[in-house]
């Protein structure tokens, strides 16, 4: 178990190790507890063949508190990204939910979250002011935003099986010998069965009935017609529709 | 309550009201420009001259209770008096109104910058190059003597009478004619009523910041740069107002009712949450009923109630007091909870995001400060398999 002590500890770690990098930034505690990292980036990124410098922005990172379980968020707070892809409280949106987490993942400390989410968003800006498109495209707002995150992750067109693949992930009902929701006509475990398997280690089966809830919004929302195959059996519980 | 939740509240609270506030840079460029104009309007040789013409603030800006707008689109609205030195007996309400605006205009740059809608009672000057205020000017006159001895007589004190004003108004009856019967204001002695119910407390923080600042007198603190908890309390109220009424502009509180309520109940509490808490639970107790008729009496004119249109929308006075119930709920829900921290999304709800997030990052204690740069490279990143920015 992590003590409040082990926790600073860590944080104090993570923070050293961001600022041997960015020796501007400061670590913080506000009143209510929470651990709060500040300071200027200013890196040069480098995306293919594009190479950006990336300074005169000021972000606030701040961190949960079962950090690093879950990943930080951060503000801009020089207001220079004018609500580009930031939410009404300020946070950035840095990528589809499940994506952040695995990113965060990947490398699960303050640089981490600064190198493979931060600068790669302030990239994105940067690159959209100066050619007004975002160089490695960007997703809709809302549920739509997160129906096309699993649409490129499991690589299929068709919308409405993303819902076979979520429903199994909400209500943990992967059997490998069943039909893949993809219509390959091949069975989960010969199609899509590894990468269900995979997404199911990264976040709870609330996480992904959450992700179900905001596409079947969407559906909702636009009219669009659902098949009572891929109703997720919690959901019918709960009658949340 | 545990003094610890009550002391986090309490630094919460005060860093919002610093949030809210003008920020010294703007007072003190809005008092530029203010007494620039004072300067203009008197000058030598110009026809108000004679008049011997005092400008000065009335309103929040005065009472030290101005809020910032809600974003930096919108303008502070500063409120000004143009006091000339005439009588009743010669000049009537239009021609105090013209020669006001007369001489705004002889300006090149005033009469660029007035409104071209005349206002009913003030002249506005829009200032633009980010200045980010606009200023109205209320012609006035000082009070016929047997007006002040009336309102000596309704037990307003003569040292606060003595400072009642004539305004004009386009809609007066006698607005084009030699009468005495003129619109009332008193804002100097409403400000002098409003700095007394506070008085206590201003002097001994004023006292305090003397001696941190080390300044050599009492007096080398500016007015400005004090705040009591009454004028805290007022600025979070009214944010908290702005934002709870913020599709229903109609029935919104005027400021003016807030201020006061919140100085009659003030009974010069050090501590911010003591404050605000015991000005909730006793605002409604001085809404007088006079016949009926909810009244909330200026305190330098009891025959004007600030409360007047309540008794044709009655459901202002509902909403009111349903308001203030409103506040208090909030803050002690934040009190019972234990942890202000988990109330962050309540608090941006009700005073909005930037305001709070302001207050979050002033409470900030650096426990690991910036390092001096060793080298003036940047880092640089390679980026493979960005995510795409999405938006909730």
């Amino acid at each position: 178990m992590i003590t409040n002590n082990d926790s600073a500890t860590l944080i104090h770690h993570h923070f050293a190790e961001l600022q041997a990098k960015y020796p501007e930034f400061t670590l913080g505690q506000n009143l209510f507890g929470e651990w709060v990292v500040r300071g200027p980036i200013c890196a040069s990124a480098i995306y293919e063949t594009t190479e950006l410098l990336i300074d005169g922005v000021t972000i606030e990172i701040k961190l949960p508190i079962v950090y690093p379980d879950t990943h930080p968020v951060a503000r801009e707070t020089t207001g220079l990204t004018d609500g580009f892809h930031t939410n009404d409280d300020g946070i950035l949106c840095l990528g589809s939910p499940l994506a952040v987490k695995a990113t965060f993942e990947s490398c699960p400390t303050i640089l981490g979250f600064m190198e493979r989410l931060l600068i790669p968003f302030f990239f994105a800006f940067k690159y959209w002011k100066n050619h007004g498109e975002v160089p490695f495209g960007e997703l809709s707002h809302g549920g739509k935003g997160i129906l096309e995150y699993y649409m490129d992750i499991f690589d299929i067109s068709v919308e409405e099986n993303i819902l076979g693949f979520l429903q199994i992930l909400a209500d943990d009902s992967y059997r490998g010998h069943l039909p893949c929701p993809c219509n390959s006509k091949l069975i989960i475990r010969r199609c899509h069965g590894e990468m269900l398997r995979n997404l199911a280690k990264l976040q709870s089966q609330d996480d992904y009935f959450q992700d179900y809830c905001c596409i079947i919004k969407y559906f909702h929302d636009n009219k669009l017609p659902i098949s009572r195959k891929f109703l997720c059996k919690r959901a019918l519980i709960k009658k949340r529709f | 309550m545990t003094f610890d939740v009550k002391s986090q509240l309490g630094q919460f609270l005060m860093y919002l009201a610093e949030s809210l506030d003008i920020s010294d840079t703007r007072y003190v460029e809005a008092e530029d420009r203010y007494k620039a104009v004072g300067q203009w309007l008197g000058k030598e040789g110009s026809i108000l001259a004679q008049y011997n013409p005092q400008i000065y603030p009335q309103g929040s800006f005065r009472l030290g209770t101005v809020i910032r707008p809600f974003d930096d689109r919108e303008e502070y609205d500063i409120d000004l008096v143009c006091e000339l030195q005439e009588s009743k007996e010669v000049i009537t309400q239009q021609q105090l109104k013209k020669m006001v605006g007369d001489r705004l205009k002889a300006n090149g740059d005033y009469d660029r910058m007035l409104d071209k809608e005349e206002g009913r009672r003030c002249w506005t000057l829009n200032y633009s190059n980010g200045a980010q205020f606009h200023m109205d000017i209320l012609p006035a006159i000082p009070e016929d003597e047997g007006v002040k001895q009336l309102l000596f007589a309704n037990g307003v004190p003569p040292v606060l009478a003595e400072k009642a004003i004539s305004i004009t108004d386009i809609k007066s009856n006698s607005y084009n004619s030699l009468d005495h019967d003129w619109p009332r204001s008193n804002p100097k002695g409403y400000a002098d009523w409003f700095h007394e119910r506070m008085k206590v407390r201003f002097d001994s923080l004023r006292k305090s910041m003397a001696e941190s600042l080390r300044a050599a007198t009492i007096e080398a603190v500016p007015e400005f740069r004090v705040k009591t908890p009454l004028q805290r309390a007022i600025q979070i109220l009214k944010r908290h107002r702005d934002m709870m009424f913020i599709n229903d502009c109609d029935d919104k509180p005027v400021s003016i009712i807030i201020s006061t309520l919140a100085a009659h109940a003030y009974k010069n509490e050090a501590d911010i949450v003591d404050c605000i808490l015991s000005l909730l639970d006793e605002m409604p107790l001085f809404i007088e009923s006079r016949g009926g008729v909810s009244w909330v009496p200026n305190p330098v004119n009891p025959m004007e109630n600030f409360a007047d249109k309540w008794h044709e929308h009655p459901q202002r006075e509902l909403k009111f007091r349903k308001w203030l119930r409103q506040v208090a709920d909030d803050l002690r829900s934040a009190l019972q909870e234990g942890n202000v921290g988990k109330l962050q999304e309540v608090f941006r709800a009700r005073f909005g995001t930037r305001a709070v997030n302001e207050a979050l990052a002033k409470s900030e204690k650096v426990m690991v400060g910036a390092a001096i740069a060793d080298s003036k490279t940047p880092p640089r990143i390679e980026i493979h398999t960005p995510n795409k920015p999405w938006k909730a």
